[in-house]
């Protein structure tokens, strides 16, 4: 008993061992993937659906200075430090691309803005070689711009509470925990 | 496919926070192991002890991140976590040589059975993390900034202030096993929250096996109920919508809790003295590890002896009055839930029992005759639980520095009364067996439907229902950060001042009759965890184009509004029609940033 338990121990060692090995060989050759040294056919870059391939463009957006914030989606930790280059017309824009702190597949790049609307060709490029890594020709829609008369409002209307001086509502206008929504 | 490639990305981008913690799992699990063999010796079955360590693997974890909470003050948090680790591996091949040199029984088809189903658990959980870009809902950012301030403390070789942790919070357990985690491994906190999380509940439903094997003898309808918890209703496991993280983690360990009682009670006459003292140190540690995870096991720990002390009273009544104390119960538990039913405040408690799981808990009712019939105390002491469980969220308490209070609360009853219901189907599954074997025996009914068929179909109706119906992804109610949400709060911690006051949308949280304060609402609840900005909630419905609402603001000395990507975020239209008041700083498509602007100077 004591040595089919010996073998049990050893067999269970030795397939944590090949896993992990599976674990590494996997995200090493992940990463040669999205590698800037190696020639591959270039990724195409498009908006992000509901099952998005990375990298995608989440969003585009504006702050008070009149930048141009472009989010992406990418695999995360592995995805190369990249920054973005967008022609329009015949000339060309860079864009500063940085991770959110929190979660290593937000990446945004801010730059100058651009027209709504006009096909403009993007690269995301390796700041490490200059390697081109996803390419995309589309125009930018669903940009919010920062001017008051110009917003998009995705949200319905509020309830008003005129003249009242704001406090806590006394009933619940949203179960807390909610179930799953039919 | 998808949910395969979902996991096996899940697999592939967190491998090393993975393997670190199903290793530390493991490690737990064997020392656990060995303890309890060490009390129990061959009274239990090898599934039994695998089952049972599954089930309290938490609790010598937990142990160790005390003894490196004390550490703190002397060591970094990191080195004082490998130290210990290393010393827990090693602990642990100490005693696995000296486990070889003692014999144990063999392993037969059920122990890897429960092997294969606590992987394929843990693994399926994993497809929640695919889809969650930061753990769900309001809960979830305290426990990150909880989990913050304890490695932010001992990494300074300090001891944690209570208050600086959090006024208002006490379930450290959880927290603190979370920054042992994050401080050897590495791994952010969030990426921490969200595996740990998923390994607790996929190690949640195998918990149940020890008390229904050692009760019923039978593996089959033990195993019918760990998938009863796995996947019979969507409650415990959707509690991680909820960023309940504290109160599942509690929930193996009642289980163990409960599992070691009844063992230590059962086995009272045959184990030694000194056995008998160890089983019961282990189970007063066992009890003080789960109120250190959530106070509130203290109320359900109460209500299961009283339901076993009861159900032992009742079992020696006549048969008379067991009859009349039986249907007694029965009728005020029917009166109870017709009573909660009228309460809208707890609406949703018998959502996943009723609304969502009719086949299933129909199915467990019709067991619970054979369970009554054959197991009588258990399946009485089932009742009186459930009856207790829903008693308890309607009396009330005065907790001092919290108020008058119940003794549980919907969500935590919500999350619990599974455990009842899956006892009983699988006593109840146990009971029909034994019953049918009287039949065959008798030649009343035919060989076909022999014990294991019957096993398999209840089990086979349970996976197809689950096929059917279970969802192993983040439920949409319960998100409340989008992608552009984490870009505006990476914008706020890199373009606003430090001291700033940021205005966040908020609701009421109301899990009892009178409301609890207010929760966040959309990701301007993450605001403060993870940039450390100040924000004042306020209910979302505001109407900000008021003057009344402006002066407020101003008042208030406010510098900023978010409005968030998802969930219940303010309406942007109410501050773009007030541009002199509200000037737009950050505008994504959904997610808006405002400086106030125009206030008086203050006098």
């Amino acid at each position: 008993m004591t040595q089919k338990r010996l073998i049990l121990g050893i067999s269970l060692v030795v397939l944590l061992f090949l896993a992990i090995a599976g674990f590494v060989f996997f995200r090493e050759w992940r990463r040669d993937q999205a590698s800037v040294n190696k020639r591959y056919p270039l990724q195409a870059l498009k908006y992000c659906s509901s099952s998005p391939v990375t990298p995608c463009v989440v969003s585009f957006s504006q702050d008070a200075n009149g930048n141009m914030l472009v989010s992406f989606l990418t695999d995360g930790a592995f995805y190369p430090d990249f920054y973005l280059k967008i022609t329009a017309g015949e000339r060309d824009h860079i864009y500063v691309c940085e991770k959110t702190n929190t979660l290593a597949t937000s990446v945004y790049c801010t730059g100058k803005a651009l027209p709504v609307g006009e096909v403009l060709q993007f690269y995301v490029i390796s700041v490490n070689g200059d390697v081109v890594l996803a390419q995309g020709n589309f125009p930018i829609i669903g940009i919010a711009l920062a001017g008051p008369d110009t917003f998009l409002s995705p949200t319905p209307g509020g309830i008003s509470t005129e003249g009242i001086t704001p406090e806590v509502t006394s009933s619940p206008s949203y179960p807390s925990y909610p179930g799953i929504t039919p | 496919m998808n949910l395969f490639a979902d996991i096996f990305s899940v697999l592939t981008n967190h491998w090393q926070l993975i393997v670190s913690i199903v290793l530390i799992m493991l490690l737990s699990q064997f020392m656990l192991g060995f303890v309890l063999r060490k009390i129990f010796n061959e009274r239990l079955h090898t599934e039994e002890y695998f089952a049972l360590s599954s089930a309290g693997w938490i609790l010598p974890l937990s142990l160790t991140s005390v003894i490196w909470l004390a550490w703190g003050i002397i060591l970094p948090a990191r080195i004082g976590a490998a130290l210990l680790l290393i010393v827990l591996a090693a602990l642990a091949i100490v005693l696995f040589i000296q486990t070889r040199k003692e014999s144990v029984p063999g392993l037969n088809a059920v122990p890897w059975s429960l092997l294969t189903l606590l992987g394929a658990s843990i693994l399926l959980r994993f497809a929640f993390v695919s889809r969650a870009i930061v753990p769900l809902y309001f809960d979830s950012a305290q426990h990150y900034l909880i989990v913050n301030a304890l490695i932010r403390s001992l990494d300074s070789n300090e001891l944690p202030l209570w208050s600086t942790l959090t006024s208002s919070y006490y379930h450290i357990g959880f927290h603190l096993l979370a920054a042992l985690i994050v401080s050897f491994s590495g791994a952010s906190i969030n990426d921490v929250i969200l595996i740990l999380g998923q390994v607790v509940v996929g190690s949640i439903p195998l918990s149940i096996f020890p008390v229904i094997k050692q009760e019923t003898q039978s593996s089959a309808a033990a195993i019918f109920a760990v998938l009863l918890v796995a996947f019979g209703w969507y409650m415990p496991a959707y509690a991680v919508n909820w960023g309940k993280y504290p109160a599942l983690t509690s929930l193996p360990l009642i289980t163990f809790v409960i599992s070691l009682a009844y063992r230590t009670l059962t086995e009272t006459d045959t184990l030694s003295r000194g056995k008998s003292r160890g089983s019961m140190i282990l189970l007063g540690l066992s009890t003080l590890v789960t109120v250190l995870f959530h106070s509130r096991a203290v109320v359900v720990f109460g209500i299961v002896a009283l339901a076993w002390i009861l159900a032992a009273r009742w079992q020696r009544l006549s048969k008379l009055w067991g009859g009349v104390i039986f249907f007694t119960t029965l009728i005020a538990l029917v009166l109870i839930i017709l009573f909660i039913g009228t309460k809208e405040i707890f609406g949703l408690l018998f959502d996943p029992y009723w609304e969502k799981g009719l086949l299933v808990t129909t199915g467990v009712l019709f067991l619970a005759i054979f369970a009554q019939w054959r197991y009588p105390r258990l399946a009485f002491a089932s009742l009186l639980v459930i009856l207790l469980l829903l008693g308890a969220l309607l009396i009330p308490i005065q907790v001092p520095g919290y108020g008058m209070l119940t003794w549980l609360d919907r969500p935590f009853v919500e999350m619990m009364l599974y455990l009842p219901l899956s006892l009983l189907g699988g006593i109840g599954l146990a009971g029909l067996e034994k019953s049918l074997q009287g039949l065959t025996h008798t030649g009343t009914i035919k060989r076909f439907w022999r014990v294991p068929y019957l096993s398999l179909l209840f089990i086979g109706i349970l996976l197809a229902n689950a096929l059917a119906h279970y969802n192993l992804y983040p439920a949409g109610c319960c998100e409340i950060v989008g992608r552009d949400d984490l870009v505006a709060i990476d914008w706020v911690d890199k373009n606003l001042p430090a001291e700033t006051r940021i205005l966040i949308a908020s609701t009421e949280l109301r899990v009892l009759d009178t409301p609890q304060g207010a929760a966040g609402s959309d990701a301007g609840i993450w605001i403060t965890p993870l940039t450390g900005r100040k924000t004042i909630p306020w209910p979302f419905q505001s109407d900000f184009s008021q003057q009344a609402t402006y002066d407020w603001l101003c008042q208030m000395g406010l510098g900023y509004i978010y409005i968030g990507e998802i969930g219940a975020t303010f309406d942007n239209e109410s501050l773009s029609s007030q541009p002199d008041w509200y000037k737009v700083l950050l505008s994504m498509p959904r997610t808006k940033i405002y400086q106030l602007s125009g206030c008086p100077l203050p006098q």
